[in-house]
């Protein structure tokens, strides 16, 4: 098979709130929204099982901001593993403060109060504190009291798992931004076969891409097959 | 142009890092000009560090190969662009290492950025004098409580010049007043010494020092006796700050060598009210410094307020000079609200909200969450929101479903089995010994205490809770109810035990 070399062009994958996709999570992407463009302090959690999209919401939610002029900060706090607790000092002078993976917090006082502090600062100046969680603060462990009572009293978004319908929508409207045509039945076939959680799919969309490209490929059932090595 | 090369760069290095890293560390970098150098600023020094390690000689490649010959060198530094308009004290940082000096921009002890020539004490006098909890506390960018914008339209945001140029603010909340207080016979005698020492401040209520478990309204209180004071005087100088702002404060008036223009602001109060007291602890020099600002207001008759989450002398980390002094004025606690004044608060609330709620559906949700005012009003809004969106009305059946997973959970922890547990490992006694038959008040006692908290904490009926201690009468467990509600008015210990097992199980 003769191969193209693709040129490597700068492409955007970038998460925003238009391509959030989810008919289930319609509601909860309303209310994102809407919270967003209140002018009030807020602590929002956004709550949902891996593949929700909370880490798309939180990294969009940041983009949104930044496109009305606001400053905005995304940090997971499975990096927080490698810092100290002293990492989150400062960080309210960002209008929006998103915080990722709060289940990765380390289980230390240290941490707990240094979360406690940034989130009175951050509402004391005026911003807002969005927490992606796998599951409502309520039902998670806190040893500092004062934070988990924070926390509980945070508004609760639910997001819910995307179902195939909704994967399917995602890889059909990434493949199109992409400029590659991606049937209904070709992507069944992928999501019956790939992981389910959207960075993985995305991940893989790229590969496909990436070789139809090169091969000057439609995406078809064989094709895909031959690439991935299914 | 350093800044539209560092877009350029922006842009460059988005399509080369995962959106993650380059969400959390490249993007929220800010970038100023000074003279043809880069500026890019890092919210506190970790971040800085870590984009040093990380990112920086990436970041000095990439402006190479895109400008070559004309790149902007590239300094490291923290701060923030809104209060940094004058950027000192920082240091080249290079790739092999970085580190900063000092701090960036204005602080209310120091002198004015514009002016700003005073040296940061030096690391070793520092160390001596405050512990590294301290010094972190105030690495934050200092002024932020100053340039706030959605506080302004909740907050007095009162500026009253005083002695030595220093800018007094008092960061009051404006919603927190006495009329949105509701009042109830677990905080009333709070509400009452906190509108004593309103009317009298200085006056023989004084410190006044509430306490009392999280999310009960200390704050609130604290909040209305501050704007009450002022609108009675509206010369009066009142402060609000959490106790972290006092320490960062402090930490940041010794590295600015303004300590005096510290010791007279605080001092030239008429009311100082400290939140959450309890986080000095472990912070010696912090409370050296309070012990003495704290003697000073009160010798001057200035009043003093404060909250924590015990009573002071459960305190620990905390000098025992500093202890016996919060005594000395008057201390309440505010206890969490029983079911009517909960029913009230959401009744309130929803009102505030401009929402109809039914005292039906109100009492509903009393009833769930049992724990505290800031809970009850999570659920509240959780329930408000789901209302909107859905447009269904707010009734028992609505609550349910909205609150479907904070009940499970709260149901979960309130079982009668995990009363037994817990009273049994409270009295250090076997769960065994509370289903026993055996009669001795040592045993007595333990089981008829459970026996009271499965009755105001699950829905389970007389009968059932009889069943489960062992298959006693119904009137055993009505007896023991009777009993528990007796011995908590006569009995302090009774009483400190049952608030006890009530914050242990629903918290």
């Amino acid at each position: 098979m003769q191969e193209q070399l693709p040129l490597r062009v700068s492409l955007r994958d970038e998460a925003t709130l238009e391509n959030y996709h989810g008919e289930h999570n319609r509601q909860g992407l309303a209310r994102v929204r809407q919270i967003l463009a209140a002018p009030e302090p807020a602590v929002t959690v956004l709550c949902g099982g891996s593949g929700a999209g909370k880490s798309h919401l939180l990294n969009a939610l940041c983009l949104a901001a930044e496109a009305q002029g606001d400053s905005a900060l995304c940090l997971s706090l499975s990096e927080a593993q490698h810092l100290p607790a002293e990492a989150l000092l400062g960080l309210e002078q960002f209008r929006l403060v998103c915080l990722d993976d709060l289940q990765a917090l380390p289980a230390d006082p240290a941490w707990e109060e240094a979360l406690f502090h940034l989130h009175n600062r951050v509402l004391d100046a005026g911003g807002q504190l969005w927490i992606g969680a796998p599951a409502p603060p309520a039902t998670m462990h806190w040893q500092l009291p004062d934070l988990a009572s924070r926390l509980k009293a945070a508004a609760v978004i639910q997001l819910r798992s995307p179902e195939d319908d909704d994967l399917l929508h995602l890889l059909q409207a990434r493949a199109a931004s992409r400029g590659l045509e991606l049937a209904e039945e070709v992507g069944r076939y992928v999501l019956r076969r790939a992981p389910r959680d959207t960075g993985s799919l995305l991940e893989l969309l790229a590969q496909l891409d990436d070789a139809s490209l090169r091969n000057q490929r439609r995406l078809t059932i064989p094709f895909v097959k031959t690439v991935m090595a299914w | 142009m350093p800044q539209q090369k560092w877009q350029e760069c922006l842009d460059v290095l988005r399509d080369e890092f995962p959106a993650q890293q380059f969400n959390t560390w490249i993007r929220p970098l800010q970038s100023q000009q000074q003279d043809d150098a880069l500026i890019l600023l890092a919210p506190n020094r970790f971040v800085m560090d870590w984009v040093s390690q990380k990112y920086l000689a990436r970041i000095e490649e990439v402006l190479k190969d895109r400008f070559p010959g004309d790149f902007p060198a590239v300094q490291l530094q923290v701060g923030s662009a809104r209060d940094s308009k004058n950027v000192n004290g920082s240091t080249r940082v290079n790739g092999s290492g970085a580190k900063v000096n000092g701090s960036t921009g204005a602080n209310r002890f120091g002198k004015s950025p514009a002016a700003d020539d005073v040296a940061p004490a030096p690391e070793s006098e520092l160390a001596s004098a405050v512990s590294r909890d301290e010094v972190n506390t105030a690495s934050q960018s200092p002024d932020k409580h100053y340039q706030t914008r959605a506080w302004d339209s909740r907050s007095q945001h009162r500026r009253v010049q005083v002695e030595g140029g220093v800018k007094h603010e008092s960061f009051l909340n404006r919603q927190f007043t006495f009329e949105t207080f509701v009042e109830g016979k677990s905080n009333q005698l709070a509400r009452a010494a906190s509108m004593q020492v309103a009317e009298n401040p200085g006056g023989s209520y004084n410190p006044l020092f509430l306490y009392g478990g999280v999310g009960l309204g200390k704050t609130h209180l604290m909040h209305a006796v501050g704007s009450e004071i002022v609108r009675r005087n509206p010369n009066a100088k009142v402060a609000y700050l959490r106790s972290e702002r006092f320490v960062a404060d402090m930490v940041k008036a010794l590295q600015l060598n303004a300590i005096n223009e510290f010791k007279r602001y605080y001092r030239s109060l008429d009311a100082l009210l400290i939140d959450d007291i309890q986080f000095f602890a472990g912070k010696e020099r912090s409370q050296e410094e309070f012990f003495h600002t704290f003697n000073a207001l009160l010798e001057g008759g200035q009043q003093i307020i404060l909250t924590c989450d015990r009573f002071p002398k459960e305190i620990v980390n905390m000098e025992e000079r500093l202890k016996s002094r919060f005594g000395w004025g008057l201390t309440v606690m505010v206890e969490p609200p029983e079911l009517e004044t909960r029913v009230a608060i959401i009744m309130k609330k929803a009102e505030q909200a401009r929402v109809a709620i039914s005292s039906e559906a109100a009492f509903f949700i009393a009833q769930k969450i049992r724990s505290n005012v800031r809970e009850l009003e999570g659920a509240l809004k959780l329930v408000i929101a789901n209302s909107h969106f859905t447009g269904q009305q707010i009734t028992p059946a609505f609550i349910r479903e909205s609150l479907k997973d904070l009940l499970a959970l709260h149901e979960k922890q309130v079982s009668i089995d995990n009363i037994q547990r817990t009273v049994a490992e409270y009295y250090k006694m076997k769960v065994a010994e509370l289903h026993s038959k055996r009669r001795t008040r040592s045993i007595t006692r333990p089981r008829q205490m459970a026996m009271a908290l499965a009755k105001e904490l699950t829905n389970h009926s007389l009968p059932e809770i009889g069943e489960a201690f062992g298959g006693r009468d119904h009137t055993t467990v009505l007896h023991a109810c009777k009993k528990i509600v007796q011995l908590q008015e006569t009995d302090p210990a009774i009483r400190e035990d049952y608030q006890n097992f009530m914050r242990l199980l629903t918290s």
